[in-house]
């Protein structure tokens, strides 16, 4: 193999995914390649420098914190309630539509009744020229 | 066979109790170095596990199937808070308080990271989305590329590629 494609599948090689065959065929490379040897060198550098990253448990928290933890098994076991929970600000905008619509069709109904008709009162209809004297 | 039908309620609630303890610290340790907010990786995992009830059709115990199907939410919803987070940013950054001030996390007094670890953790935030997706996956959770595969629907081959290239850039940044 050459070095190009040696050092296309170093990291495969590092991190155990190549097959018995392959890795044996890498290893035999690096021990005759300085400049193969030299790249792994650095890969394995920055690999290591990961994985000590990797020990960084700061500001990654362990669990689930009480709050979620109880909103996840509320939805367990109230899924509407949790739906409702979970889309708060979905479902306080459609409320407070359906509240606005509700009000206007309520004042809306209320002036109409104020303006109606009252029953029982004939609506007086002049007819020209049937009485003598019209109002002028 | 076993359907959902054949857990009762209350199996169902310790099956689904069992695999939070399973995979809640391995999703928030995978969300919060995606997102670097550790309120928001808590909100992503308790969403994710939501979403499980939801969508879960299986018995509801830990396999490979289902922990790549909760890194898999976990990831989208996590790539979901950073695009509205980017959002946000973008539309308060005229704002002095939104400049927070980077407050070095107090690891304890025995604990030390090491100069190139500091710097390759650097280094990685700097790498795309997916990259950092699958070095995380890779080095920090030691998947293999056949788990990493099921959780990103990518090959096998291309996660092997993207992760070569990956560690190219963070090898030139850590020299
Ligand atoms: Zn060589």
């Amino acid at each position: 193999m050459k070095c190009d494609e040696i050092q296309d599948i170093l990291f495969d090689y590092m991190t155990r995914e190549l097959g018995p065959a392959q890795s044996e065929l890498v290893r035999e490379h690096l021990r005759k390649c300085d400049r193969c040897r030299a790249a792994a060198a650095e890969l394995q550098a920055t690999l290591a420098a990961l994985r000590d990253a990797a020990r960084d448990r700061a500001g990654i928290p362990e669990h689930l914190s009480e709050k979620r933890r109880r909103r996840v098994r509320r939805a367990l076991v109230h899924p509407v309630i949790a739906w409702l929970e979970r889309h708060h600000a979905a479902v306080s905008i459609g409320v407070a539509v359906l509240v606005i619509l509700i009000v206007f069709v309520y004042s809306r109904a209320k002036t109409a009744w104020s303006y109606r008709v009252p029953p029982g009162i004939p609506v007086k209809v002049l007819e020209r020229g049937t009485e003598g004297s019209r109002d002028e | 066979m076993s359907t959902p039908a054949a857990q009762s309620k209350s199996d169902r609630v310790a099956a689904f109790e069992a695999v939070v303890a399973a995979y809640e610290s391995a999703l928030l340790r995978y969300v919060a170095r995606i997102v670097h907010d550790e309120s928001a990786a808590q909100d992503v995992v308790q969403d994710t596990f939501i979403r499980l009830l939801g969508s879960w059709k299986d018995r509801l115990e830990p396999s490979p199937r289902l922990s790549g199907w909760l890194y898999r939410v976990a990831h989208n919803r996590a790539v979901d808070w950073l695009r509205k987070e980017s959002r946000r940013r973008l539309l308060h950054r005229n704002q002095a308080q939104e400049r927070r001030l980077y407050v070095p996390p107090d690891r304890g007094p025995e604990f030390a990271l090491s100069d190139a670890a500091v710097r390759a953790a650097e280094a990685l935030k700097g790498l795309s989305l997916r990259e950092q997706q699958l070095v995380i996956l890779k080095v920090y959770e030691e998947k293999s590329y056949r788990e990493i595969s099921e959780i990103t629907g990518l090959s096998v081959g291309n996660v092997g590629y993207i992760l070569h290239h990956a560690m190219k850039k963070l090898a030139r940044a850590c020299r």
